[in-house]
């Protein structure tokens, strides 16, 4: 009794997934959910930085950490959304599988629905009369098919005759190639979010990045911003350089839309955000206290020693603040706007260290070294940026790219090729005549067939 | 700033696509020669300015004219008008466009709102050719299911009115329907392949993930799982008629709200 009752079960839930309905249903209720997700992402909106510890403070503890495992802050990876995905993909599985046979039978089957019993089953059809014989007609049939690039058979049955035209048969291999596409791309899409990883990295002209899991690491060796005459971004360019085993293997430059692949790991310039203690280089003036010699000015890169122009001395800048503080006797930016940058300048005479000081961009005569033959002050400093990288291990991407082209290849087939199938029972008649059964099928496009199968009928009755 | 060229041919098709809708409206009650050619020669004629328009403006821009909702709207125009002349063309029932024409002009009102400054630095995330793939094909399956809209609205009107109404022009509803569907069939590839998967590449290029819920991203789902819904059910339920046609209209609204989404909610496509 009860293992009645259980196959009975398993037969309805076989039905179930087996059925279009359940598709629709669930491609209704994921839209549903989309709709419900979209406007939920609105209203708690988690695109901003400690979005969790606000929503705490807002709902309470406890109410967020509910909320939380709900999937109310992601509803996408929620249980419930995730569970009518997989619902969707059994239903394809099924649906695909089960329909496979048949599709695959009508693509390549010369003989389907050959028997003329089954010409009742087709919706257009027509009977008409036409003098002489199945011999002589049928090579001129034959003609009209090929001329429209039908594949054409025939076959005898005792006095009758059964003509079957087929054309765009791969149309039916496209609904496959679509639903299968759709599993791998969702399959790709699993494997990235169960393996792969996408984070973001700050990194500054000699930089290195740690990269997680993987076996090399990465370092920035530049990056620019490059703008038009106009003052407008024209591009993002970073420099970076992948280290493996102590070694430089090779350097890549990279842009917006020009990530840099290797091992699996992808690393994509995504932002910048400026550096509060480091600049690109400073423009200096150089000032003779004796008045031997006129005022100089000096371009003096990052971190490196640039001789003072007609006399035995060199400056470095080692250090930038933006915004100067010193607290312990550590000097720090107190935030990443340049209000009040300043430079750590060394002067040297040859090898050895005269002395060195801050030099303040908006207080020139601040920290002024008495009794030194040149007087330096801060002009203005080129700014340096820290790229943003996004760095992402995207393990399904192959796997998402495959998908995504079968579905492509299977929406081309599907949609732009119609399979048509022409069937034609000739019986021979009285005077002379040859009786045809004439019949068409497409499996879409219904207008313009109607149109064509009209047309070919009047061809082969003026035979 | 470079003094856009193309605004004054923008203008002229706006123009002449409001005189082609006066007259098609016209044409529904007084079914003669000459408002039918009028109607028809004024679309044609508006189609070559705008088309001339748009090409002005790519060469000066530099770039195809889809960088802000001026330019894609009026391009999504411009793909409205050109299916409606195919369909005007394979069908010859100039009824079709008193239902089609309101959409092109309402397209292009819109777009005569928007800023029509022509920024010839497109933003570096803006520098791929995938840009151009996306939102090409983007821009033809929208206006392809304005096509649907417009049609569907005609069907149930069609079906309202019966055969008591005095507007004898109208299509049979088979007809209508078949339009209906062969608008979607366009529009559907092109969406699945150029929004969904040429704008999921390109982001994968770009920023490394294929998919990140933006809210663009999510309105697209949405609208692709309604013309989904829409071709199984009348694949397999055979969901023809006004069920079809309520479906269009709703699908080509969501697109719409998805489209003038981005001036409130931001995200991914807040370009402009």
């Amino acid at each position: 009794m009860t293992k009645k009752k259980e196959r009975n079960f398993g037969a309805w839930i076989w039905d179930l997934f087996h059925s279009f309905k359940l598709a629709i249903i669930l491609l209704i209720i994921l839209g549903i959910l989309s709709i419900v997700a979209l406007v939920m992402g609105e209203i708690l909106n988690t695109r901003f930085q400690n979005w969790d510890v606000y929503y705490a403070q807002k709902f309470g503890q406890g109410m967020f950490d509910f909320m939380k495992s709900v999937g109310v802050f992601n509803p996408f990876r929620s249980v419930i959304y995730q569970f009518f995905l997989i619902l969707l993909a059994v239903n394809i599985v099924i649906c695909t599988f089960t329909r496979f046979k048949y599709y695959i039978h009508q693509t390549l089957s010369k003989s389907f629905r050959r028997h003329p019993e089954d010409f009742r089953l087709v919706n257009l059809k027509t009977t008409f009369e036409v003098p002489g014989t199945s011999d002589q007609l049928l090579p001129k049939i034959k003609k009209i098919f090929r001329k429209r690039y039908f594949k054409f058979y025939t076959s005898k049955e005792k006095d009758n005759v059964i003509v079957f035209a087929t054309r765009g048969r791969l149309a039916r291999i496209g609904y496959i190639l679509i639903h299968l596409g759709l599993l791998v791309l969702l399959v790709g899409g699993v494997i990235t979010s169960k393996f792969g990883y996408s984070t973001y990295k700050w990194g500054a002209k000699g930089d290195f990045i740690q990269v997680p899991k993987a076996p090399f690491r990465v370092r920035v060796d530049d990056f620019k911003i490059l703008t038009n005459p106009k003052g407008q971004i024209k591009d993002y360019l970073a420099t970076l350089t992948v280290v493996e085993n102590g070694k430089d293997l090779f350097t890549k430059k990279i842009e917006v839309n020009r990530p840099l692949r290797y091992k699996g790991f992808n690393f994509y310039q995504s932002s910048y955000s400026f550096n509060a203690r480091a600049i690109q280089s400073a423009t200096l003036k150089v000032i003779p206290v004796n008045g031997t010699h006129p005022d100089t000015v000096i371009v003096v890169p990052f971190k490196q020693k640039v001789p003072v122009p007609n006399s035995p001395y060199s400056v470095e800048i080692s250090d930038f603040s933006a915004d100067f503080r010193v607290q312990n006797d550590r000097v720090y930016s107190a935030s990443a706007s340049p209000k009040n940058p300043a430079v750590f300048l060394s002067v040297f005479k040859g090898d050895s260290l005269l002395y060195h000081t801050w030099t303040f961009l908006y207080f020139p005569d601040l920290h002024k070294v008495k009794k030194a033959k040149y007087q330096f002050t801060l002009l203005s400093f080129k700014p340096s940026y820290f790229t943003g990288l996004e760095v992402t291990r995207n393990p399904g991407a192959d796997t998402i790219l495959f998908g995504i082209g079968m579905m492509t290849l299977g929406i081309i087939l599907s949609f732009y090729l119609y399979h048509k199938r022409y069937w034609i029972l000739l019986e021979p008649s009285k005077n002379g005549k040859v009786r045809m059964l004439f019949a068409g099928a497409t499996t879409k496009g219904k207008h313009e067939f109607s149109k064509e199968m009209d047309k070919i009928v009047s061809e082969i009755k003026h035979l | 700033m470079q003094q856009p060229g193309d605004v004054m041919y923008f203008w002229v098709a706006f123009v002449l696509y409001l005189l082609s809708f006066l007259s098609f409206t016209v044409y529904l009650g007084f079914k003669n020669k000459i408002v039918t050619t009028t109607a028809i020669s004024a679309m044609v004629i508006g189609f070559i300015f705008h088309t001339i328009a748009l090409g002005i403006r790519w060469v000066q821009a530099g770039h195809s004219p889809f960088s802000n909702m001026y330019e894609y709207m009026s391009s999504m125009a411009w793909m409205a008008v050109l299916l409606f002349l195919i369909f005007l063309w394979k069908y010859k029932k100039p009824i079709i466009g008193s239902f089609v024409s309101p959409v092109p002009v309402m397209l292009m009102a819109a777009a005569s709102l928007m800023p029509k400054q022509i920024s010839q630095q497109l933003m570096p995330a803006l520098q791929s050719y995938w840009f151009q793939i996306h939102v090409s094909m983007a821009v033809l399956a929208e206006g392809a299911f304005a096509v649907a809209f417009g049609v569907s609205i005609m069907y149930l009107l069609r079906k309202k009115l019966g055969d008591k109404t005095n507007i004898k022009a109208l299509p049979s509803l088979e007809l209508l329907d078949d339009i209906n569907y062969r608008a979607i069939s366009i529009g559907y590839p092109l969406f699945t392949v150029g929004a969904l998967f040429a704008g999921a590449i390109w982001a994968y290029n770009a920023w490394g993930n294929f998919w990140s819920w933006d809210p663009k991203e999510t309105g697209a789902l949405i609208i692709w799982l309604f013309y989904t819904v829409y071709l199984h059910a009348r694949y397999q339920k055979g969901w023809r008629g006004s069920k079809a046609a309520w479906m269009s209209i709703i699908g080509f609204i969501m697109a719409l709200a998805s489209f003038f989404g981005n001036l409130v909610v931001g995200g991914m496509h807040a370009y402009v």
